[in-house]
């Protein structure tokens, strides 16, 4: 007997083509809600509060640090191509004052000029793991001995990384390739938490004075929270003036 | 008995029945899980809140006071252990009318691991008469009440790990040797139940140090 299709009620045909209906819509909905959720779920690790001030306290390191020029200081913030797994470093420019006494000029701006060797710029590679930037500062006993409480501090925060970089992150600092967001997204020497960290972070290109600044970045180790689960890493920025 | 051309079929009922059943079954599994993922989110928020909250009341002293350094000792109240640390500063605290001046606050840390009103911080707080005075922090609420619980079943204080009998500031300024650690940390474990998991609260502080630029022309001592 050939089937007919109904005019009254519901037939079976029916009840498919709503029951499909509904379950396209909920995966719809749950496909756009889902990663919002996701990106919200890994945005909880960043800014985290306890690394936010262990950032604070190495900025003050930095800040208050005497050798001057130093080499915070002129960083110019060029970053280089990938050298590979065993290092975490970019690469700057080496500056030096413009003036022999280097004074700040009627604009009470202090001039660096590029250290010139052959006619070829000079650079600095400054690896930025844990001790290395406190290696950078000052052990004067006129001063606080900066370098050994950096490094002091920085090993019993289980601070693994610092970072400093250019505080404007979209824009190409002089004498590199790259902006920093540009060199971490394509570099494979940085961990994928870090990456999603920095894309998450803003471009700061219309802040206001944006002179002398530069962003410093500290990522923190911490214990699994649950009994099989990971380490995993919080973090946090912070500005670094120097005068 | 004719077979009828018009309304449905017991076969069709039934298949129609089954697909809008499997449906409702997992609109309903996908709801009731992320209700629960909800709550369990809501709790650890909550324990996430009560650690930034007593983060920032520290770290904020500590910071404004440039801590000098910490004294510590720890007693049993019962069943109860209370960690006690003595938070001495450089620089007088005072309240937010100018009044005061606090050199030493203290920070006692209850641990009870049976009993869940038992788990508090207390720490001291300066009043508008520039009088310090105590003010409790509880853990959040979040029991676990299922008799399917293991392990811990209310948040509580599971371990608190400091250097402070360590923490002494002692460089030499003559001959810049550095005889002890020069920081401050304090780690604080809040266990909570069920998939909330560990939390901590971790200060951690440079000792006796001074935030003062200095110049080259500067001979100042900090010591």
């Amino acid at each position: 007997m050939k089937k007919k299709f109904n005019e009254k009620g519901f037939a079976m045909v029916e009840t498919i083509v709503s029951a499909l209906a509904i379950a396209f819509t909920i995966t719809m909905l749950y496909n756009i809600i889902y990663p919002i959720s996701a990106k919200n779920k890994a945005t909880e690790n960043y800014e985290d509060l306890d690394t936010k001030y262990l950032a604070y306290y190495i900025k003050e390191m930095i800040e208050t640090d005497t050798s001057t020029p130093n080499r915070i200081t002129n960083m110019s913030g060029g970053f280089q191509s990938d050298c590979g797994n065993t290092c975490k470093m970019y690469e700057t420019t080496s500056y030096k004052c413009a003036t022999s006494d280097c004074k700040a000029d009627n604009d009470g701006n202090i001039m660096y000029v590029p250290i010139e060797n052959n006619n070829i710029f000079t650079t600095d590679y400054h690896y930025t793991n844990r001790n290395s930037l406190c290696n950078m500062l000052d052990t004067s006993k006129k001063t606080k001995n900066n370098m050994y409480y950096c490094n002091q501090f920085v090993n019993a925060s289980h601070i693994t990384n610092i970072y400093i970089t250019s505080y404007e992150t979209t824009s190409v600092p002089t004498g590199a390739s790259r902006s920093f967001k540009d060199f971490v997204k394509n570099s494979n020497m940085f961990t994928r938490s870090f990456k999603s960290y920095v894309a998450y972070l803003p471009s700061h290109i219309s802040a206001a004075n944006k002179n002398r600044k530069l962003l410093l970045i500290v990522e923190q180790e911490h214990e699994a929270l649950t009994e099989f689960g990971d380490k995993y890493y919080t973090y946090a920025s912070i500005e670094v003036n120097r005068e | 008995m004719k077979l009828d051309n018009k309304g449905m079929t017991i076969a069709e009922l039934l298949i129609g029945f089954m697909i809008a059943s499997a449906l409702a079954v997992a609109i309903t599994n996908f709801i009731l899980n992320y209700s629960n993922e909800e709550i369990d989110l809501e709790k650890k928020n909550e324990i996430v809140d009560y650690k930034n909250i007593i983060t920032k009341q520290i770290q904020t002293d500590i910071i404004k006071g440039e801590i000098k350094n910490v004294v510590a000792n720890s007693y049993k109240s019962g069943s109860t252990t209370i960690y006690r640390f003595t938070l001495n500063y450089n620089i007088p605290l005072r309240a937010s009318n100018g009044r005061g001046n606090i050199y030493s606050k203290q920070l006692e840390i209850h641990a009870n691991s049976n009993v869940k009103s038992e788990n508090y911080i207390v720490y001291d707080d300066i009043n508008n008469l520039g009088y310090t005075q105590k003010v409790k922090y509880d853990l959040p609420d979040t029991e676990c009440t299922s008799s399917d619980c293991t392990g811990v079943k209310f948040t509580r204080f599971s371990s608190i790990n400091t250097n402070v009998h360590d923490a002494y500031n002692t460089i030499d300024p003559i001959t810049n040797t550095n005889y002890g650690i020069n920081y401050f940390s304090l780690d604080i474990t809040i266990s909570a139940p069920e998939e909330i998991g560990d939390n901590h609260i971790l200060i951690v502080a440079p000792l006796n140090y001074r935030y003062c630029k200095v110049t080259d022309n500067d001979e100042k001592y900090y010591y």
